[in-house]
Formats: C-alpha cells, sequence, structure tokens
C-alpha cells in the first residue's frame, strides 16, 4: 500500500494538472504549483474523499502546502 | 422582435418581472430602490454591508459611536484583533434595516437582501450566521450569498424555520464554483432557488482575477446552463454584468436564463443612495475613467471610477469604528499597507501628506461614498438622460430606467421626459 505522503501527492499532481514529479513535500498549492482559490477547495475536497474525513473550514483553510495536507491527514487517521 | 416583458421569472407557481436590481454594498442600494422593484413585480436588493453604519444614517441608532468608544483606547494600535462585533447589536441592526423595508413593500416584486461573505468582520462564521438569521427573522424574501464562496452558509441556516421558505441563491462567477457550492450544501438537502452568474463586466468586486478580460459572460452562462441541464436541475439562471438594455437581456432571456440581474444603470437614479454630486459623476465618467485595481483589502480585484477619492488616500484605519474587513484574525490588508507607509515615511505628521496606493480603506471611504465602485459601462450611462442647462445631467428615476429595461426593443435606450423640477 502506498504511504499516506505519495497518495497526498498523486492527487495534488490529479487535481492541479501538474506532473506528480513537480509535487515535492515543501511544495505550496498556490506558489509553486500555480493553484487558484477554487483549486485549493477541491483539493481539500478530493483529499477527504481518499481518505474519507471530513476537513472542517477551519482547518481546511490552513492546509497550503504538500506538508501541511499530509501532516493534517497523519494525524487524523491515526486517531 | 422581443423585449424583457414577454419573459417571466418563475419561482415555484409565482411569476415576477425577470428583473432583478443588484445589491450595491452599503446603502447605495437603498430601500426605496429595492422597493421601486419590488413595486414594478421585479425583484430589488438592499445590502447588509455595514449595517450599523446605515442604520445610524437612515434610523437614529448610536452603533458606530459607541463601538468607538468603546474601542478608542487602541485606535494606534497597529493590530486589532481586540476590536469585535457586538452580536446582538449586529442582530438587531440587521433586524431593523430589513424589517423597516420589509413593512414598505407594495407590488408583486419581491425584496431580497445581498449578504457578503468577505464581511469577515474578526468572527467570519458568528458574524455571518448572525446576519442571516436576522434578515430571516426579519422577514426577507430571499438571500443573495454574494462575494465568496458560501461553502458552508446554507449549512449557518439550516436550523431556522424560514430555511426551506425564503428564496436562496448563490452569485457564481464559474461553473466550478456553482459546483463546489452544491457539493458541500449538498448536506442540508437544500437546493438554491436561484443561480447569479457574474461575469467580468460586473461592478465592484469581480470573481476573477486580474485576468478578468479573458472571461465572457455568455460564456459562462452556457456552460452553466448546460451542466445544470445535464444534471437534471432547473435552477433559474440569472446573469449579471455588462446587461445594459432590454436587448442585452432579451438576449441571455432567450438562451434560457431566468432573469437577468442589473444595476450601473440605476447608481444615477433619485432612489439610489449615492449623493447626487456623486451621480454627476457617474454620468461624467469616460471609458478610460474605469478601471479594474487590486486595493480592496478583500483580495478581490475592484473595479471603479478612476477619480475616486479613496484611491491613494492615506487616511488612518478606522477599525475600531468599522472593523467589517477584519479577517478572524484581526487583520485587514489596508491596515498592513498603512503602517508600512508610516513606517517607510517617519517625518510625516500630516494626513494628507500620506498617500497609501497599494489598499484602500474600504470600510470608511464606501461608508462616505469615496470609493466609486460601477460597472464596466458606466461610462455610458450619459446616453441614458438629458443634459440640463447648467451642463448637469438629469437624475433618472429607477422607474424609468426598470421599465426601459422591460419594454424596450433594438437595443434603444429612451431618454426620460425632461424634469424641470
Amino acid at each position: 500500500m502506498e504511504n499516506i505522503e505519495q497518495r497526498v501527492k498523486k492527487i495534488v499532481a490529479e487535481q492541479l494538472g501538474v506532473p506528480e514529479t513537480d509535487v515535492k513535500i515543501e511544495s505550496s498549492f498556490v506558489n509553486d504549483l500555480g493553484a487558484d482559490s477554487l483549486d485549493t477547495v477541491e483539493l481539500v475536497m478530493a483529499l477527504e474523499e481518499e481518505f474519507e474525513c471530513e476537513i472542517p473550514d477551519e482547518e481546511a483553510e490552513k492546509i497550503t502546502t504538500v506538508q501541511q495536507a499530509v501532516d493534517y491527514v497523519s494525524a487524523n487517521l491515526s486517531k | 422582435m422581443k423585449c424583457v416583458d414577454d419573459f417571466r421569472l418563475k419561482f415555484g407557481d409565482r411569476e415576477y418581472v425577470p428583473i432583478m436590481i443588484g445589491g450595491m454594498g452599503v446603502d447605495i442600494s437603498t430601500a426605496d430602490l429595492a422597493l421601486e422593484a419590488c413595486r414594478l413585480g421585479g425583484i430589488g436588493h438592499i445590502s447588509d454591508a455595514m449595517v450599523k453604519t446605515v442604520t445610524d444614517r437612515r434610523y437614529q441608532t448610536k452603533y458606530v459611536k459607541e463601538k468607538l468608544a468603546k474601542y478608542k483606547f487602541n485606535v494606534n494600535n497597529p493590530d486589532k484583533s481586540v476590536v469585535q462585533f457586538d452580536l446582538d447589536q449586529l442582530a438587531d441592526a440587521t433586524r431593523m434595516h430589513v424589517e423597516s423595508t420589509m413593512k414598505r413593500k407594495t407590488g408583486d416584486g419581491m425584496v431580497f437582501v445581498n449578504v457578503m461573505e468577505k464581511l469577515t468582520m474578526n468572527a467570519p462564521k458568528e458574524t455571518l450566521r448572525v446576519r442571516l438569521h436576522a434578515a430571516l427573522d426579519a422577514g426577507i424574501d430571499g438571500i443573495t450569498l454574494a462575494a465568496g464562496l458560501h461553502l458552508g452558509s446554507f449549512a449557518l441556516m439550516e436550523d431556522h424555520p424560514r430555511f426551506r421558505d425564503a428564496k436562496l441563491g448563490i452569485i457564481v462567477s464559474s461553473v466550478r464554483a456553482l459546483q463546489l457550492f452544491l457539493k458541500k450544501s449538498s448536506r442540508t438537502g437544500r437546493l438554491p432557488d436561484y443561480v447569479v452568474v457574474e461575469g467580468p463586466l460586473a461592478g465592484g468586486h469581480l470573481g476573477f482575477g486580474m485576468d478578468w478580460a479573458e472571461y465572457d459572460l455568455e460564456t459562462i452562462v452556457k456552460e452553466v446552463l448546460e451542466w445544470l441541464k445535464a444534471e437534471n436541475l432547473a435552477i433559474p439562471v440569472i446573469p449579471a454584468g455588462g446587461i445594459f438594455t432590454g436587448s442585452d437581456a432579451v438576449k441571455f432571456l432567450e438562451m434560457g436564463c431566468g432573469a437577468v440581474q442589473v444595476a450601473t444603470r440605476f447608481t444615477v437614479t433619485k432612489e439610489c443612495g449615492l449623493p447626487d454630486k456623486v451621480k454627476q459623476e457617474y454620468f461624467k465618467a469616460s471609458e478610460d475613467q474605469i478601471e479594474v485595481n487590486e486595493i480592496s483589502p478583500t483580495g478581490y480585484p475592484m473595479r471603479m471610477i478612476t477619480s475616486s477619492p479613496a484611491i491613494g488616500s492615506g487616511l488612518k484605519p478606522n477599525c475600531e469604528a468599522y472593523g467589517y474587513l477584519l479577517d478572524a484574525k484581526g487583520n485587514c490588508a489596508y491596515v498592513t499597507a498603512y503602517n508600512k507607509v508610516l513606517a517607510d515615511n517617519p517625518g510625516v505628521k500630516k494626513i494628507s501628506e500620506i498617500h497609501v496606493y497599494e489598499k484602500t480603506c474600504l470600510c470608511t471611504h464606501m461608508r462616505n461614498f469615496d470609493c466609486w465602485t460601477c460597472g464596466h459601462y458606466t461610462y455610458r450611462l450619459k446616453d441614458t438622460t438629458n443634459v440640463l442647462p447648467d451642463g448637469s445631467y438629469q437624475l433618472l428615476t429607477a422607474e424609468h430606467v426598470f421599465r426601459d429595461y422591460q419594454f424596450s426593443k433594438g437595443n434603444t435606450i429612451a431618454l426620460p421626459p425632461v424634469d424641470n423640477d
């Protein structure tokens, strides 16, 4: 099974339409990967689907990099 | 050849003239203007932007003075996080504004309120919830969710007894934004009653980036109509932005839209809340004086007249009195920009010597009608009226403009009868 980081990177690449090799753990969705405000909302929704969790809006706003997404998913899946 | 009056907007078994006057913030869309649209069988909007300021002016409340007195100790502090809205007062002010309007309603139309998500008010969720609930309490016919994606707004209202009875709509600028809204709202089991599709030529804040000119209202409307059809969703679509004549409107109604939303032509009516002197500025504006810039602290591009006093003004932030744009942490991009200019110019003492071009103090300038936000075709307003002997332009009545939209054919614009007042 793929680990969380790989799964997150795959979703980010799919959602933002960028090659997976461009998606680094430190990449910022907006600054590095060219996401607009709708992209970031769609991305969070895709993460919710993939990991079968609900990310509250207040938390969703704080997820702006691949690392933050991985951290959030890791923290909330292990609960 | 058809005119707008050959069509009707249908909500359930009720029919309306398919003309909606868009909500123009901080009392530019006055109760008087909204009530005229309603009387004539269409839909008018009031706005709840800076509602406490509006009730102070209209209904002699003292909210702003009280708030300033309470937080005066903080005026020189760049950190505005302490400045909070009193939620009870906010509810009272909203109810007062809505109730006073609804009490005067005549005719077969409806009055809606425009509620902007970007008015984050240092507590985005709590203040938005209060504004939505208070408007429903006070008997508003409908709420148009504006300036934001409003992904959580239906959920904020779902425990209100009128959630399913009031008309609720959303403004979007793309089919994607609509899809996100519907997906996020689906849990409430309620669809919006209408969708306003606002294109790149609309007035004030835009739901696009600075690449707005690459988009086109007709294309977006087609995408939305096709997608709704494919999903079997019968939600009236109401295009907005640049619809200047009845014929412009007919083009969209023939495409299958439910109504049109218009506003700019009403900025120069007697019922509009702008001071008469400012209305003349709208009439006078030439095409090269209409610009889209990035000075709004909301982060959205905004269209305005280049001679607006707000542009480059360096006045001290008034968050202690207003503070409608403070985010959840008490920040506003104007406060940051202002303090940067102060730090870069340590010797400057007089306010008149401070110029902030990066952002504008939108609360203060909107309150004072100094930020002349407008639609793209504002420069055509001069062609909609007569020039008076003194060289000024004759103000119109909302009824005249409404009827012109309703009955005009062949792209004509009827001039008003010469006013001898």
